[in-house]
């Protein structure tokens, strides 16, 4: 296999010509309602199609009623309407649109449909912990027939693609793996009988449907799950019923590297796919899913003829124009904005029902409430329509995103930045986590920043009063983006001891070899990352925090028992569980376990709080400014700084327009 | 009129709205708003209370600004499209002599930002210990908008038909966040002492009072003591209480312990916290005041209320869980036959234990409670009537009931089959229940046992009336095989005859009666039925992270065992925070001297030397214990219903419900054995 593709030229798949080789994968929205479908997850896919991807491939949806495993998730016979509408909206872009349908089994709850899980033996699922009935073989033969004449709806209402899943949450691999596999009947000598059933009988029925299987081919728990030589296997059975196959990894303990953080080598499992390729042979089309961010390692894996196709979901949710950017080629003004990897948001596997999402490209602001929410944030006095020329006094992510919007619009836009160079709190952590993708978003913002006209970057430029300002004039817009303060919020430390996030990630000197406190009343991604620099450094830390576990708030980014492993590799101390009594000048801590009388003492140099960052109170310049965004407003996220700017462009775009 | 309890069944008047009785249905989060307003769900509870015979009702708080979005499913009262709704419920209350409040509230900086995609608003700028946003300190334009946005909704609330409104000023909401010092640092008129402190409050209450007028009932819940150093305390309320008083601005007081978020467990505390935990805080503001004081906080049977009464504590009772597991609370207390009520547990399993996850609030003995709305109450798919597909025919299918009469056995008496033998009997059929033991009550009369669990035993006593009541007969010391089954003859049969103990690879046998040099091995179930009686040094290893390990710990330590509990997860007792048992359990544990070993698992047994592994840095540690008493998942014991298949006996008349299906929860087992009644 020589011959050489790249991410823009077309391929067929069963006799339909797919323009290019960008398939958004199936993925939780939690924009779907009573299990069908709503205006805003069909125009949320109506977008994404737009955006140029070859496949679009719909959230997965149930085949059996008793399978409800989060609120918000589809049933295939309430939603298939929907998915055929959006397939001929598909028809007009020339986008495929493949419905994905799935049974969760144990991976399911009882929570919503008040049934019993139903799984292939006595295993519970090791999140829920709930424990499922085991199917027995009518049960099995009625799934099956469920997925049948889902995929017949599908058919009938004009969907030309079915998926089944395999992989991720699904009944089908809970049978293909002998983690939960532990039958004696006929499904148990061959784990790969129920998935066969349920394609065969499709193949059988709808001939002419395109018909994909989405395959774990490595659930990553070698000691006794899904393995290589077990998928190919399978790969083999399934190719005379499939015209395409997705590949994925990850199963019962290692949901999360089904979408792999940052932190994971990317492509996750490129040689993997290849050896699938080379089983599946012309047969069937391989689709490589895992991790695909940049358009890069997709065209490699393409070149390299280790797949056909390449499932990018995270990356068309950071850009969804990123196919219409591909084909622009070359050195643009339009480059594309990078998925950072960080699982924040785009994978919202929780009860909060929260609609996917994503930290560099937030969705979903309402602009009706633009105004009436935040009365201090747009002063009456600001006259839009005179404004011609922009001053942005900040140059972190809310003050360059800022710019790349209002750029295109006004004659000038300046940014003042008082560090040599741009990104804020992005630019002085990133360098320093292992795998980081927030340089490329800094990038991003330099390339696109480059190609506005309008915009003057005035680096190592503090702006102290209005005089610092170039020409500032009675219409213009003045915008303070200059970031927070670090300082303890929560905690009362005393001066000398605080080790402020400035010096944490520019000054490791200061504290290498020193025993450090680091209080915790946060349990995010921001407790990892500052714990792990510190730790690099000091010579003990101790790890503070009063939930009964470290991390209570990244469930979802996949990197919870992966962090704390690193941290205890490090040799932090994780007091969890525990109450901060007071902190004496002379480095004295005295502690208590919550809920006991535990108590106990410990002495450091330095101590410093996660997320300790207020907003400037008085800022020299604060009365001619017309809006703070950002951590200037109210210390908080990337995802607050990025959606404060989106939502000031907004606000100045709805006057123009009315 | 009420012999028993003359106090609860007498009348009082807040304001100016009477009440026929003392009995409040009070304020609670129930997630069944539906994009913002008030739905059929919520029509449909707060009417089966009324007719229930709860003299006053206060809706759930009702949001007052679109900068308030703490979770998904929130009444935003701001918005007028909740007014139908209103109209609705008010209406429906009134129907049956009840009155109704509404609660209105902005949580502040107890809230979220991620549903409004706006940054939060408090007094200062500092993170609630849940939400952990920093939220915007309030500039004066904003006090106002608030303040006025709490005067439209008290109107909205008044032309909707509500009798009156309750302010909450306690659990979650910015007003509470200005009366406390540990939220409240502003060195501006609004901060500073309570007079600076109240400041928000009286500014509300009077553009309230400005919008609704002098003859609408308002009401204000404060919290009495934060249970937080440096928090608000009892003495701060009786301060403020005072003001309020004289202000002449409000008509009665509801009163709280505890904050919604840093001390949730004092709320709405479980069973593990003695009744009436709560009432010295609205007894000393009841004798500070002359304004009426309503008491909550566990009050769980009429007895209880009526004291409280005759002691002066209070003047009214705010029954909320009670009356969820029970919406006819109030008519059988004040006829007299409270005997017939059906008594709340204070599992807080799926009432409170669901809020925090986001479901409907529901009752873990009474499946019909926050589905009232539905014409088949019990649990199943709103779609259709069986498994498999939806169709709009199995819609209709879900209504149409042909019952003829049937002979069922049943067999087990645990919650599942007592449950099945009611809700069969119900619908006309012929029911008997055997059971293998001598007393019924399966596994739930086991755990119950423990005294920190006792009132869960709550649930077999209801039970066991319901089935008395229905006149069902139950054997006990019977075990039944197939040919008893067949000489029986039944129509139908339902296994509901539990679970069986499983042991883990590393274990080929339980030991009970171990000599000197052996390991004792048992599980939890075998310790509560005095199968096994641990000494010495134990190792409870607990991979279910619910009350079985955590219980029989407790228990074990109390009867001078030194105990050691191991767990898979990441803290022991995981499943315990949602019922917010996990703080008390704790503060137990450590009297106890319990040792709590998180995150590991045990990798190898040699005589009495355990090897253990931390699972996450793979460390491994030997220890040596006298006895192991698992607390693990079990398996179904159905072999019952295999057989019985074998014989021909017809498949789709055999129901396995509860643990014979899968060993699960109690309310699990309760749904499907309601359930089974329908599938006949």
């Amino acid at each position: 296999m020589t011959e050489s593709h790249t991410l823009t030229s077309p391929i067929e798949l069963k006799g339909l010509e797919l323009k290019n080789r960008v398939v958004m994968g199936p993925h939780r929205t939690n924009l779907a309602m009573g299990r069908s479908s709503t205006e805003k997850l069909l125009s949320y896919y109506m977008g994404h199609i737009r955006g140029g991807p070859a496949v679009l491939v719909t959230e997965s949806a149930s085949v059996t009623v008793d399978d409800w495993p989060y609120e918000y998730a589809p049933l295939a016979p309430a939603i298939i309407s929907g998915w055929g509408e959006l397939a001929s909206y598909g028809k007009r872009h020339h986008c495929l649109v493949v419905a994905s349908l799935s049974h969760s089994g144990l991976e399911g709850t009882s929570n919503f449909s008040q049934y019993a899980v139903v799984g292939p033996s006595l295993i519970p699922d090791v999140d829920s912990n709930e424990l499922p009935k085991v199917a027995s073989k009518t049960e099995i033969l009625e799934i099956v027939e469920a997925f049948m004449s889902s995929a017949r709806l599908a058919f009938e209402a004009g969907v030309q693609a079915v998926e089944i899943n395999a992989s991720h949450r699904s009944i089908l691999r809970q049978f293909l793996s002998p983690l939960t596999n532990q039958r004696l009947d006929e499904y148990g000598k061959d784990p790969s009988l129920f998935l066969l059933q349920v394609l065969e009988r499709i193949r059988l029925e709808l001939p002419s449907l395109i018909l994909g299987v989405r395959l774990s081919i490595d659930e990553l728990t070698p000691w006794g799950g899904i393995v290589k030589e077990a998928s190919l296997a399978t790969a083999t059975h399934v190719k005379p019923y499939v015209d395409y196959i997705t590949a994925t990894t990850g199963g019962l303990f290692t949901k999360s590297r089904y979408r792999s953080n940052f932190r994971y080598p990317y492509p996750t499992h490129v040689d993997l796919v290849r050896a699938l390729k080379e089983t599946v042979g012309t047969s069937a089309l391989v689709v490589a899913q895992g991790s695909f961010f940049d358009v890069d390692e997709a065209e490699s894996a393409l070149s390299q003829s280790s797949c056909d196709l390449v499932e990018m979901t995270r990356a068309l949710i950071a850009d969804p124009a990123l196919v219409h950017k591909v084909q622009l080629k070359g050195p643009t003004s339009f480059p594309i904005k990078p998925c950072v990897g960080c699982n924040q948001l785009c994978n919202p596997e929780d009860s909060r029902n929260i609609a996917v999402d994503c930290i560099v490209n937030p969705k979903h602001i309402d602009t009706t409430t633009l105004t009436y929410l935040e009365p201090r944030l747009y002063p009456k006095k600001l006259s839009r329509n005179a404004i011609h020329k922009v001053h942005i006094v900040g140059g972190g992510v809310a003050g360059i995103e800022l710019a790349t919007l209002l750029g295109p619009r006004y004659d000038e836009v300046h940014i003042y930045e008082k560090e040599r160079s741009l990104g804020g709190l992005i630019a002085l952590f990133e360098r320093r986590v292992d795998n980081s993708r927030f340089h490329l978003l800094l990038t991003y913002y330099k390339e696109r920043l480059s190609g506005i006209k309008s915009i003057r970057i005035s680096l190592e430029h503090a702006v102290r009063s209005k005089d610092d300002l170039w020409s500032l004039e009675e219409d213009d817009l003045v915008v303070l983006a200059t970031g927070a303060q670090s300082t303890p919020l929560v905690y009362v430390v005393p001066p000398p001891l605080y080790l402020s996030e400035h010096t944490v990630y520019t000054d490791t000197a200061s504290y290498k070899g020193k025993a450090v406190a680091i209080l915790d009343p946060r349990g995010n991604t921001e407790s990892v990352i500052t714990t792990e620099q510190i730790a690099k450094y000091a010579q003990e830390v101790y790890y503070i925090c009063e939930d009964p576990a470290f991390g209570s708030r990244i469930a979802q980014t996949g990197d919870l028992l992966d962090s704390i492993r690193r941290l205890k590799h490090l040799g932090v101390n994780l007091l969890t569980f525990t109450e901060i009594r007071s902190i004496d000048p002379s480095g004295q801590i005295d502690l208590k376990r919550r809920f006991s009388n535990e108590n106990r003492s410990i002495q450091v140099d330095l101590v410093h709080e996660i997320g300790g960052r207020v907003a400037p109170t008085l800022h020299p310049f604060a009365e001619i400014s017309h809006v703070r965004i950002g951590d200037a407003r109210v210390a908080r996220t990337i995802y607050d700084a990025v959606t404060d700017a989106r939502k000031l462009d907004l606000y100045l775009l709805d006057e123009r327009d009315t | 009129m009420s012999v028993k309890y003359p106090l609860l069944a007498s009348e009082i008047t807040l304001g100016t709205t009477t009440l026929k009785n003392r009995i409040v249905f009070a304020a609670h989060l129930t997630n069944f708003a539906r994009k913002g307003v008030p739905s059929a769900q919520h029509l449909a509870y707060y009417r089966a209370r009324a007719k229930g015979g709860a003299a006053l009702i206060i809706t759930e708080e009702l949001s007052v600004h679109p900068s308030d979005w703490p979770y998904e499913k929130l009444i935003h009262a701001y918005n007028k499209d909740v007014r139908i709704g209103f109209e609705a419920i008010t209406e429906a209350v009134h129907g049956y002599g009840a009155k109704i409040f509404a609660q209105i509230n902005h949580n502040g900086s107890q809230g979220s930002s991620l549903y409004s995609k706006y940054a939060l608003l408090a007094p200062s700028e500092i993170p609630d210990p849940l939400f952990r946003e920093n939220p915007i300190p309030v500039g004066t334009e904003e006090i106002h908008e608030i303040c006025s946005s709490y005067g439209f909704v008290a109107t909205l609330a008044k032309e909707s038909g509500f009798d009156g409104i309750e302010i909450q000023c306690s659990h979650s909401s910015i007003v509470r966040q200005f009366l406390s010092p540990l939220s409240n640092k502003r060195k501006d008129g609004y901060g500073g002492d309570i007079q600076g402190r109240s400041r928000l409050l009286f500014e509300i209450l009077r553009e309230v009072r400005e919008q609704v007028g002098a003859s609408f009932t308002v009401g204000i819940r404060v919290c009495g003591d934060e249970m937080l150093e440096g928090g608000i305390q009892i003495k701060d309320t009786l301060e403020l209480v005072k003001v309020v008083e004289d202000s002449k601005l409000v008509d009665y007081l509801n009163t709280s312990i505890g904050v919604a978020t840093a001390s949730l467990y004092c709320i709405e505390a479980s069973m593990a916290i003695a009744p009436g935990y709560n009432l010295y805080i609205p007894s000393q503001i009841r004798a500070a005041t002359e304004l009426p004081v309503i008491a909550s906080g566990r009050i769980k049977d009429p007895a209880q209320a009526e004291r409280v009464l005759r002691d002066g504590q209070a003047d009214l009772i705010g029954i909320v869980r009670a009356q969820i597991a029970d919406p006819n609370f109030a008519n059988k207390s004040l006829s007299d036959h409270d005997d017939a009520v059906k008594l709340c547990l204070s599992c807080n399993q799926e009432c409170v234990g669901r809020m925090g996850l986001n479901r409907w609030l529901g009752c873990i003995e009474s499946p019909s409670s926050g589905r009232e709305f539905l014409k088949q109450p019990t649990p199943r798919p709103m779609y259709a009537l069986h498994r498999g597909i939806y169709s709009p025919k199995s819609i209709i299918d879900t209504h149409i009931s042909i019952t003829k009469s049937q002979r069922v056995l049943v067999v087990g008496a645990g919650p599942a089959g007592l449950q099945s033998a009611v809700s069969l009997a119900n619908k006309g059929h012929r029911v008997k229940i055997f059971e293998a033991k001598s007393s019924v009550g399966g596994l739930v009369a086991s755990a119950a046992k423990v005294p920190t669990r006792a009132e869960l035993g709550d649930l077999i006593r209801n039970l066991t009336r319901e089935v008395k009541a229905v006149g069902t007969v139950i054997t006990l010391n019977t075990s039944l095989d197939v040919e008893a089954v067949e000489e029986l003859g039944p129509d139908v049969v339902v296994v509901a005859s539990g679970s069986k103990p499983k042991l883990p690879y590393f274990l080929s046998r339980f030991n009970l009666a171990p000599m000197d040099n052996e390991l004792g091995v048992c599980d939890v179930v075998m310790v509560l039925e005095d199968e096994a009686s641990p000494t010495g040094e134990v190792l409870v290893l607990d991979e279910l992270g619910f009350h079985q390990g955590t219980s029989v710990a407790e228990l074990l330590a109390a009867r001078g065992c030194i105990v050691t509990v191991s767990t898979p997860q990441l803290y022991v007792g995981q499943d315990l925070g949602v019922t917010l048992d996990l703080e008390s359990w704790n503060l137990r544990a450590a009297a106890l001297s319990i040792e709590q070993l998180p995150e590991t698992i045990v990798t190898e047994i040699e005589g009495k030397t355990v090897s253990i592994m931390e699972h996450i840095t793979s460390r491994t540690f030997e220890r040596r214990f006298d006895w192991i008493v698992l607390a693990n998942h079990r398996e179904p014991n159905n072999s019952l219903a295999d057989e019985l298949a074998l014989t021909g006996f017809p498949s789709t008349k055999i129901h396995l419900v509860g643990d014979a299906l899968a060993p699960r929860r109690i309310h699990q087992a309760i749904i499907e054995a309601e359930r089974v009644s329908e599938e006949i």
